[in-house]
C-alpha cells in the first residue's frame, strides 16, 4: 500500500508506452475495456476466474449439483475411501464428502463476498470521510483506526462472534452472519488506510487541480476523477482480502466457534477429517484440497487485476 | 525522530485505554457470567459469596473503576477460573512459549522469504525460481493448522522424528519446536518471498544498478550492496503486519500443538467469561502489535533516507 505508492513515483517504474499502445491510442477507449484486455491475456488469472465461477455456480446450485444432501448418514459406509458411489469418500458420521465440500462452497465463498462488502462499506465511510472531510474529521477517524489495527484480530473476532452470538443476529444463515459481521467488523482497517492514502494524493494531482481551476464542483471531482481513480486498489486489495477472510472463517470452524456440524463447512470438514487421518486421509484431503483451490483462484485473480488495472507495476 | 518515537509511545496510552473500553463492553455484553449457575458448582450463597468477592454484584462502570484502578498499578487481577491464582501469575508461566514461537517463526519467516526470493530474482525463469515460486504459491494456499495436520501425520506419526504437542520450557530441547514453526511461519515466509522476488526485479532493472555493472563491480557487490538493500524496504515493511499476523495466528499452532501459551489459554477465558483474562490478553497483544508497528516504521526510516519523520 503505502510502499507501493513509494516505488511507483519513482521514475523508472513508470512504464514508457509501447508502440503498439501508442497506435491504438487514436481509437477512443475506456479504462475498463483496457484492463478487461490485459486481464483476458493473464492466463493464471483467466484459470482463477474460471474455477471461481464454476465455485460460484455450484454454491448457488448446490441442492441440484451435489449427489446426496450435506446432512445424509450412510450407515455402515463410514469413511469410505473414495469410489463410485461417493467420489470423494464418505467421512466419520458417514455422510457423502463430495456432497459436503459442495454445500461447504457456499460458506466459503459467502464469507469472501459478505465479509469484502462490510470491510467496503466500513473502509469507505471511514477512509472517504478521513480524506474529504476535513481535519477534524481525519484526526478522529484515525485515531479510530488506530485502535482497531492494535486488537488482535483473531482474538477480536471471536469475542465479537460471541457477543453477536447472543443476540437476534445468531439465528440468520445458520450462525453464519454472525460470523461475517465478526470477520468483517475488524479487517476494515487496511482498506481505510488505502482509500484515505489514495484520495490524498488525487487531492493535490494536476488533473484534479486543473479540474478545480475550471470551476468544477466537488461532487463533479469526486465522480469523475477521485472515484474511478480509487477504485481499482481498492478492487486489487479486495479481491486478496477474500482468501484471508475464507482462511480465517475455515479457522473458527476448525476450532468449533464457527459453522458448526450437520452444517457443511471445509474448515469444521478438516477438523472432522483430522479425527479419522490416521485411518484415512481423504475426509480430510477434499476439503483440504477446495480450499487451496479456492485460496490461490483468489489470488491469481488477484495478481491478474492489480496488473491489469495499475500498467505500472510491470 | 526521537521526537518522534517519544510522540508514538505517548499515543499508545490513549489507544490502550479505548481497548480497555471497547473489551470491557463487549466482555459484558456476552451473555452470562463466570459464577452463573451451569458455569460452576456450588450453591447460590457461595455464588453470591464468590461474585461480591470479585465485585461481579456491581455494576460494570464500578467494575471497570475497580479493574483500571488494578491496572495502572499493573495487577490484572483474579484469575476467575483458578481461584486463588491471578492473571500475572498465569501470565508469569505462559508468556515464554507465546514468545519463543512467535520469535521463531519471525526468524524462520524472514529468513525463509528472503533468500527464496532473492535466489528465484537472481535466477529469474531457471529451475530455482520456479521452485520457490512454486513452493511460495503452495505454502501460502495452507491454512496453519492443515500444513500442521500435515506435518503432524507425517514427521509425529508415520516417522517419529519430532514429537505432535507439547513445548520444552526455556528452549531446552529444539524438537518439539520445528513443526510449530514451520506450521506457523510457511504462509508469512511464502508472502516474503513473493514480496522479495517481486521487489528485487525492481530494483535489478534501476539505472544505478546498470551503472554499477557498467563500472565493473562483481556481481556479488551490486546484490549486496546495491540490489538487497534497496529491495529490502517493502520486505520491512510487510514485515509489520506479518509479525501482528503471526501474533494472532499463534493461537490456533497453540491451540492445536498443545503449547502452554498465551493464546491457548485465550479461548479458555472467553469460554469461561474469564473476565481478567479476557481483558489482559488483548491488552497484551495490543501492546506487542502497537510496538511491532512503531519498530517497523523506524526501521523504515532508518532503511530509506527519503523518509523523514517530524
Amino acid at each position: 500500500m503505502t510502499e507501493d505508492g513509494v516505488r511507483s513515483t519513482t521514475a523508472s517504474s513508470i512504464a514508457q508506452p509501447a508502440l503498439a499502445d501508442l497506435e491504438r491510442l487514436g481509437r477512443s477507449r475506456s479504462l475498463w475495456g483496457d484492463a478487461l484486455r490485459r486481464l483476458v491475456k493473464n492466463r493464471l488469472a483467466v484459470v482463477g476466474a474460471v474455477i471461481l465461477a464454476a465455485l460460484t455456480i455450484a454454491a448457488v446450485f448446490a441442492p441440484l449439483i451435489a449427489p446426496h444432501p450435506y446432512q445424509q448418514v450412510f450407515s455402515g459406509h463410514i469413511i469410505e475411501d473414495p469410489s463410485g458411489a461417493h467420489l470423494f469418500g464418505t467421512n466419520l458420521a458417514g455422510q457423502d464428502t463430495l456432497s459436503r465440500v459442495i454445500y461447504g462452497a457456499r460458506n466459503s465463498l459467502g464469507v469472501g463476498i459478505f465479509v469484502q462488502v462490510i470491510i467496503l462499506a466500513i473502509a469507505m465511510i471511514v477512509g472517504g470521510g478521513a480524506a474529504l472531510g476535513g481535519k477534524t474529521a481525519d484526526a478522529l477517524l484515525m485515531r479510530l483506526t488506530d485502535v482497531v489495527f492494535a486488537f488482535p484480530d483473531l482474538l477480536f473476532v471471536i469475542l465479537l462472534q460471541q457477543v453477536l452470538s447472543g443476540t437476534r443476529l445468531a439465528a440468520y444463515m445458520g450462525g453464519l452472519f454472525v460470523v461475517f459481521l465478526a470477520i468483517g467488523l475488524v479487517g476494515w482497517v487496511n482498506l481505510a488506510r488505502l482509500i484515505r492514502g489514495q484520495m490524498l494524493s488525487l487531492r493535490s494531482m494536476d488533473y484534479v487541480l486543473a479540474s478545480e481551476a475550471l470551476g468544477a464542483t466537488r461532487w463533479r471531482i469526486l465522480v469523475w476523477h477521485m472515484f474511478p481513480n480509487t477504485i481499482s486498489p481498492v478492487i486489487v486489495a479486495l479481491t486478496f482480502g477474500v482468501p484471508s477472510a475464507i482462511f480465517t472463517e475455515a479457522t473458527l470452524s476448525f476450532i468449533g466457534i464457527g459453522v458448526r456440524p450437520p452444517l457443511a463447512d471445509w474448515g469444521n470438514m478438516i477438523y472432522d477429517g483430522y479425527g479419522a487421518v490416521l485411518a484415512t486421509p481423504w475426509p480430510m484431503f477434499f476439503p483440504a484440497l477446495a480450499l487451496a483451490i479456492t485460496f490461490l483462484s483468489f489470488q491469481f485473480l488477484g495478481d491478474g487485476l492489480r496488473d491489469a488495472l495499475d500498467p505500472r507495476t510491470r | 525522530m526521537t521526537g518522534y518515537v517519544l510522540r508514538r509511545l505517548l499515543w499508545m496510552l490513549p489507544v490502550l485505554w479505548v481497548v480497555t473500553i471497547i473489551t470491557f463492553s463487549l466482555m459484558h455484553a456476552v451473555k452470562g457470567g463466570p459464577f452463573e449457575a451451569g458455569e460452576t458448582k456450588g450453591s447460590v450463597a457461595a455464588r453470591d459469596a464468590l461474585k461480591a468477592k470479585y465485585h461481579l454484584d456491581e455494576p460494570a462502570y464500578v467494575q471497570y473503576g475497580y479493574y483500571l484502578r488494578g491496572l495502572v498499578t499493573g495487577d490484572l487481577g483474579p484469575d476467575l477460573q483458578r481461584p486463588g491464582t491471578t492473571v500475572n501469575d498465569i501470565l508469569k508461566h505462559s508468556y515464554r512459549p507465546t514468545v519463543e514461537l512467535g520469535i521463531l517463526t519471525t526468524i524462520y519467516a524472514v529468513v525463509l522469504g528472503v533468500v527464496l526470493g532473492a535466489l528465484a530474482a537472481i535466477n529469474r525463469n531457471s529451475i530455482v525460481d520456479y521452485a520457490s515460486v512454486a513452493f511460495a504459491t503452495i505454502g501460502a494456499a495452507m491454512p496453519s493448522f492443515v500444513l500442521g495436520i500435515m506435518l503432524v501425520v507425517l514427521f509425529a506419526v508415520k516417522f517419529k522424528i519430532f514429537p505432535a504437542t507439547g513445548w520444552a520450557d526455556g528452549m531446552t530441547d529444539w524438537k518439539p519446536v520445528v513443526l510449530p514453526v514451520i506450521s506457523l511461519g510457511s504462509l508469512p515466509a511464502s508472502y516474503i518471498a513473493r514480496i522479495t522476488r517481486a521487489s528485487m526485479l525492481d530494483v535489478m532493472n534501476q539505472d544505478y544498478v546498470r551503472t554499477a555493472r557498467a563500472k565493473g563491480l562483481r556481481d556479488r557487490v551490486i546484490v549486496v550492496r546495491h540490489i538487497s538493500r534497496n529491495a529490502m524496504i517493502p520486505v520491512l515493511t510487510s514485515i509489520g503486519p506479518i509479525a501482528a499476523g503471526l501474533l494472532t495466528g499463534s493461537f490456533i499452532v497453540e491451540y492445536f500443538f498443545a503449547i502452554p501459551g498465551i493464546g491457548r489459554s485465550y479461548v479458555q477465558a472467553i469460554l469461561g467469561r474469564d473476565y481478567p483474562m479476557i481483558m489482559a490478553t488483548t491488552l497484551l497483544y495490543a501492546v506487542v502489535i502497537m510496538f511491532a508497528n512503531l519498530m517497523v516504521d523506524v526501521m523504515y526510516a532508518v532503511v530509506d533516507p527519503r523518509i523523514r519523520y517530524a
